[in-house]
């Protein structure tokens, strides 16, 4: 058997629908918007959208829409999915809770239909007396409503036209008429149907335009007392109401084509268009009075901005618009009736969408176990890389060129009553600064009780309005009205101090092996005694363990020599604990803390690792040692508060911040570089900020709610398709796809892009001769026509700057990347397979495999070598190039002469669209016959065919798990794994592949690879997980995939089942039905697959449905079996959660 | 008309939307995401449940056309044969006159 966790990293951001509408209260106005499995419900607000929850959904969303009932003040919302379930939902609040009941809920589903090619339309009646859908050719399926009945049937009326294009429910009709734009061999045409809803019939025709623009797409119903419908095409906009017609081809519309439309006002004059181009419109309807009726006089058409390439927009309010995207960013916007650079649209907020993800890279760049992910997002001008990894973000709002900070306090000086601190010390190697803020200006002042001529090595405000500065002469204490000098403490002699460590009322100084205690009194500093410690002493904390006391009376040291912790008690000094640390590194920074009611003592080293243990307040008792690897530096751990919680911020080479989750430490990096000093600054410009010094600056900022992916995007302008990564020139490899139009002086780029700025840009001159002969260039190109040119770019790792663009000559493509080790050659080369793609042949004959060196700034090819078809993927193996060339899988290798030359190749495949590599085994994922494993024979050079299997399934990824098992997405959303049985008795047998495990995933995997998103080895694991694989889809969303051991497998499995009766499915669609492996007719249950997004659901349950979800649940724990309890769960759960 | 006539004049909701919304500071990115609707508990009124009519498409649209026949064959062979009983109002299928359609029954 096989058993796997999957679970969502990265939940999906491609928008599928949305729409405006009053459905939490008939006075609250919410977008709702549409994600494959998840309706997410915001509210608009006078701050802006405020998300108030997400709904999933077990299915993948085609359609939502929404209507309000004749009797009701609120709208319902009516969604469809791929597998044909129907729901009507509405949203109630409940206090602050929202509660979202299933109206209605059903399957549509027909056995024998043909599904039609236009895609699933729906529409609504708009007095909302029936729903139309068209889902299989030559069927028009209505759901009549009545609120009244417990049944809604479902009929399926016979529609003459078979391709239909749009469908929409024209208003101000007697009976629900429903139009349609259809197409036969004449071309397209708009028709529409009166429905008798009592017989379930198409009644007859209401009227009719044969002959509407070849190219029209979309109809927009028109409202009454206007009525009528407007035709969106191509290049013209018709409005027809039977009798009137009026129709105009604006010039704007240029190459694009309209996609959505939102409607402005609710007569229905404005109408907002978007292209593919993300090219904003409006549309206005001049229409006449004649008393008795409107009518349209005539449409006009003005273009407004540019957006994100939109999949549909909405109009909220005051002028405001979401636009939804499945190729970038969705957006907030506004209109603003002045145009700014010539643009009526300004962007206001951006929400990220990686969708599609097209291939993704898994770099380890600071080479300490934590991957990052480079993913290649959006499609055409929205086109981008993402760089992802799990941590926590700043918000840099203010940057100071300050280099060689040796430590930093914030404070408030002069203004002790007000909330806000106006000051920043900053100290340096042989003198001290200080900073005064005010307003968001930053300016150098002097506070003469402070001695500015030393390096300062602590600065706070204590009680008595007062101000302690430590340097390593003396402690000087400073009234803060007056800036003065009032006390001061010097060690005997001419010792200096060392370390110090302070709150408001007590003083911990140390010298040497001496350490001291001072109280802090109004005008004077009061030695209450002094300990000399077995060593000396490298650092020490006397922060009070609980948030609303001023003292502490624990001390906490950490010792050279010995390496050891210890506690000592307040005023005594008594040492009544000591832990020594194993190993020979001094500890650099000791903590106490406290999460979330238990204290913790925190102890960094000097080579980056820290030791952490729970602190027993009374008794001073460390227990529970645990060590983690922060990063390589010493590391110094200041507290700050954020979102009312304490946390603990590691500075080092690998900034990290130290949070707790459910009583467990959780270690999060953030996105700077290096932090060499912290200080949390609350000023009145930058409120709830940080201060953070780097080698050469201070940062200004704000820190992210704890949040775990981190999401920086790097815009090309141009759709990115394959990413490689080379180690040895520290750079990536992306193909792109750049749309040119063709002018008179030939083809030029559309907008500036990453490929036409980049700072060298080569062309590819070589250009293959068309098999067959014949034309193979586009310069005969009609002008206007739009020409897709690759390019191979060359990307710095660091900076992602493009540092070279290598552009191929239409029609010439790029297939596959990858960085590759040939032979014995020391060089790393970039491995670029093209293919010339004619649109008059099925399959692409012809193509190249480039060998490129990226060295010097300088790309040059080494050597090509022709081949006679498309390349579909490339793969290092063994210092060779594995190719899947068409139905062949062929090994090239790397002659001395760096020439390619062909070894071996095997032809059993349709096309061999993907291949993974392990030893000498080889995974083909084939486009329709599933995936096959090949053995490279070395001794005889030739491949053998192992293993197959043997149900056509068409391939979208595959990846290798371990030497046995194998992982397969296929085109209707399943995953699978195969096992290779190798104890198989007879050959037959042994030739095949059974399916061992499969699940419904309900997004397409575009790319599969191996690595991991956190660190490996941090802290402890109690789950015993084995590899991770993740993955990227269609709809932006990112996995994990890993194998885990039978005996977890039901364990999780026993919890899964609880969680679906636990937990109730919107839409009522049962979650099994859901997850259950289905390509076409053919249906089979889940089994091998634990859903991890049910199973991490758990910690959102509360504890009493916590309690009923474990019971009778039974675990392993240390050989034992045992009842599993609330706890254990949650301990468990939560160690899955970190995968993420 | 030129565009900035076109935009005048926005629907309005309520005039406070939107209104502290400022983007001074840029245009923000924002990857927050609502939490979870997790609902536990059953809602107590039952759904409607849609079901689909399973009868197959052409033999129902033809059962249909027979009807539509039929019913006006009979028609019209009642006209030529029940003359006599034109008077008759008791029973609606040997009628001449169909029973008026209820209102509600056409919506």
């Amino acid at each position: 058997m096989s058993h796997h966790y999957v679970v969502t990293a990265q939940k999906p951001t491609a928008v599928v629908a949305c729409l405006t509408g009053n459905f939490t209260s008939p006075t609250d106005l919410n977008l709702v918007i549409a994600r494959n499995n998840q309706v997410e419900i915001d509210l608009v607000t006078p701050e802006g959208l405020r998300p108030l929850k997400e709904i999933n959904i077990n299915g993948k969303i085609t359609v939502m829409k929404h209507f309000r009932p004749p009797d009701s003040n609120k709208d319902l919302l009516f969604i469809l999915t791929r597998r044909f379930n129907v729901m009507i939902l509405e949203a109630r609040m409940v206090g602050d809770s929202i509660t979202v009941v299933t109206k209605a809920n059903g399957n549509v589903s027909d056995s024998v239909g043909i599904l039609s090619e236009g895609g699933f339309i729906a529409a609504i009646d708009p007095k909302a007396r029936v729903i139309g859908m068209c889902l299989y050719q030559g069927l028009f399926t209505i759901i009549p409503l009545d609120k009244d009945a417990s049944e809604l049937k479902a009929t399926n009326l016979r529609m003459d036209e078979l391709t239909v294009y749009d469908a929409e429910f024209l208003h101000g009709c007697l009976n629900p008429t429903v139009i349609v734009i259809h197409k036969d061999i004449d071309g397209r045409h708009v028709k529409s149907h009166e429905i008798n809803l009592r017989d379930k019939e198409f009644i007859k025709m209401a009227w009719k335009q044969d002959n509407v623009e070849t190219e029209a797409t979309m109809l927009i119903p028109v409202p009454s007392p206007i009525g009528g419908v407007i035709v969106i095409g191509r290049e013209s906009i018709v409005y027809h109401d039977g009798s009137n017609y009026h129709a105009v081809a604006p010039l704007t519309f240029r190459q694009s084509t309209i996609n959505c439309y939102a409607r402005v006002d609710s007569k229905g004059l404005r109408y907002l268009l978007g292209n593919m181009d993300g090219q904003l419109y409006m549309l206005f309807l001049g229409t006449t009075d004649s008393g008795k009726s409107i009518t349209v006089k005539d449409i006009k058409v003005e273009q407004l901005g540019e957006i994100s390439i939109p999949e549909c927009i909405t109009y909220l309010d005051n002028g405001f618009l979401y636009i939804g995207s499945r190729h970038g960013d969705s957006q907030l916007v506004r209109l603003s009736s002045d145009a700014i650079d010539g643009s009526y649209v300004i962007p206001v907020e951006n929400f990220t969408n990686l969708a599609p993800i097209l291939d993704i890279a898994v770099v380890d760049l600071d080479r300490q176990g934590q991957g990052q992910i480079i993913t290649c997002s959006g499609s055409f001008k929205d086109g981008s890389l993402r760089i992802i990894r799990i941590g926590i973000g700043i918000q840099e709002h203010a940057c100071i060129d300050l280099p060689g900070i040796k430590g930093m306090w914030s404070l408030k000086v002069g203004i002790d009553d007000s909330v806000y601190e106006n000051t920043l010390v900053l100290a340096f190697v042989g003198h001290t600064r200080i900073l005064t803020l005010s307003g968001e200006e930053v300016e150098e002042t002097d506070i003469p009780g402070f001695a500015s001529d030393l390096q300062s090595f602590l600065c706070a405000n204590v009680d008595y309005d007062q101000l302690l500065q430590v340097t390593a002469e003396s402690v000087r204490l400073v009234k803060s009205a007056t800036k003065s000098l009032v006390g001061e403490w010097k060690p005997e002699g001419d010792r200096s101090i060392g370390v110090v460590s302070c709150n408001t009322t007590q003083l911990v100084v140390a010298s040497a092996r001496e350490i001291f205690y001072i109280c802090i009194e109004d005008g004077s500093l009061v030695e209450k005694c002094r300990k000399t410690l077995p060593y000396e002493v490298a650092c020490l904390d006397v922060t009070p363990l609980d948030e609303k006391q001023t003292k502490s009376d624990l001390v906490a040291v950490g010792l050279w020599t010995d390496i050891s912790a210890v506690i000592l008690s307040l005023p005594d000094l008594e040492t009544i604990y000591t832990e020594k640390l194993s190993g020979e590194i001094i500890p650099r920074s000791i903590l106490m803390t406290t999460f979330e009611d238990i204290h913790y003592l925190l102890c960094a080293l000097g080579d980056g690792s820290m030791y952490y243990f729970i602190l027993d307040k009374a008794t001073g008792q460390l227990s529970e040692k645990k060590k983690v690897t922060l990063g390589t530096q010493p590391t110094t751990l200041r507290t700050f508060r954020s979102f009312a919680t304490t946390n603990v911020f590691a500075c080092s080479d690998r900034p990290t911040v130290i949070y707790s989750s459910n009583h467990k430490l959780v270690f999060s990096n953030v996105n700077l570089k290096e932090v060499n000093h912290m200080c949390s600054l609350n000023a009145q410009a930058y409120p709830d900020s940080l201060a953070l010094a780097t080698k050469n600056s201070v940062i200004l900022g704000t820190i992210d709610e704890i949040q775990k992916l981190h999401i920086r995007t790097v815009p090309l302008g141009e759709g990115p398709r394959r990413i490689a990564y080379q180690e040895a020139s520290q750079t990536f490899a992306v193909s792109t796809l750049r749309i040119d139009v063709h002018g008179r002086g030939g083809a030029k780029p559309l907008r500036n892009s990453a490929s036409t700025q980049a700072q060298n840009i080569t062309f590819s001159s070589n250009i293959l001769p068309r098999p067959g002969g014949g034309n193979s260039t586009t310069a005969n190109a009609e002008v206007g026509q739009e020409i897709d040119v690759h390019n191979l770019l060359i990307i710095d790792q660091n900076t992602f700057e493009v540092l070279h663009s290598h552009q191929f000559l239409p029609p010439e493509t790029i297939s596959a990347v990858m960085s590759a080790k040939l032979g014995d050659d020391p060089n790393t080369y970039y491995v670029v397979a093209t293919s010339l793609v004619f649109p008059d042949e099925p399959e692409p004959r012809v193509g190249r495999i480039i060998i490129f060196h990226y060295n010097d700034n300088k790309l040059t090819q080494v050597a090509e070598s022709k081949m006679d078809g498309t390349c579909y993927a490339l793969v290092e193996f063994n210092g060779k190039v594995l190719a899947g060339i068409g139905s062949f899988v062929r090994l090239y290798e790397w002659t001395n002469e760096k020439e390619l030359r062909m070894e071996c190749n095997i032809q059993n495949m349709i096309a061999a669209l993907f291949l993974k590599a392990k030893g000498d085994f080889i995974l083909v994922g084939d486009l329709m016959r599933s995936i096959t494993l090949l053995q490279h024979k070395q001794m005889e050079g030739i491949f053998v065919e192992i293993a197959r299997d043997c149900e056509p399934k068409w391939m979208r990824a595959v990846e290798i798990l371990d030497d046995d098992t194998f992982l397969g997405c296929e085109t209707h959303d399943n995953l699978f794994v195969c096992q290779k049985d190798s104890a198989a008795t007879t050959d037959e047998e042994r030739q095949l592949l059974p399916e061992l495990a499969r699940f419904h995933l309900g997004d397409t995997i575009n790319v599969f690879r191996h690595g991991s998103l956190v660190m490996q080895n941090v802290g402890e694991r109690t789950t015993p997980i084995n590899g991770c694989v993740l993955y990227g889809t269609c709809n932006g969303a990112i996995g994990i995939v890993t194998q885990i051991p039978q005996d977890f497998y039901d364990f999780l499995h026993g919890l899964e089942e609880r969680l679906k009766k636990i937990i109730k499915s919107v839409g009522k669609i049962d979650h099994t039905y859901y997850r259950n492996y289905q390509i076409n007719s053919k249906v089979e249950p889940s089994e091998g697959f634990i859903d991890g997004d049910l199973i991490e659901s758990f910690l959102d349950l509360g504890r009493e449905k916590m309690r009923e979800a474990v019971v009778g649940l039974e675990l392993t724990l240390n050989g034992e079996r045992k009842g599993a309890d609330v706890e254990d769960v949650i301990k468990i759960v939560e160690d899955l959660t970190r995968m993420h | 008309m030129s565009v900035s006539d076109f935009i005048k004049g926005l629907p309005i909701h309520d005039s406070k939307n939107f209104a502290h919304l400022s983007n001074d500071h840029g245009i923000r990115t924002s990857q927050k995401r609502a939490s979870i609707y997790l609902p536990t508990e059953d809602v107590a009124e039952q759904a409607q449940l849609i079901v689909m009519d399973k009868r197959c498409v052409l033999l129902r649209y033809l059962t249909q056309q027979w009807d539509k026949k039929t019913l006006q064959r009979k028609r019209e062979h009642g006209n030529d044969g029940n003359g006599t009983n034109a008077n008759s109002t008791s029973n609606g299928s040997n009628s001449k006159k169909r029973p008026r359609l209820e209102t509600n029954e056409l919506n």
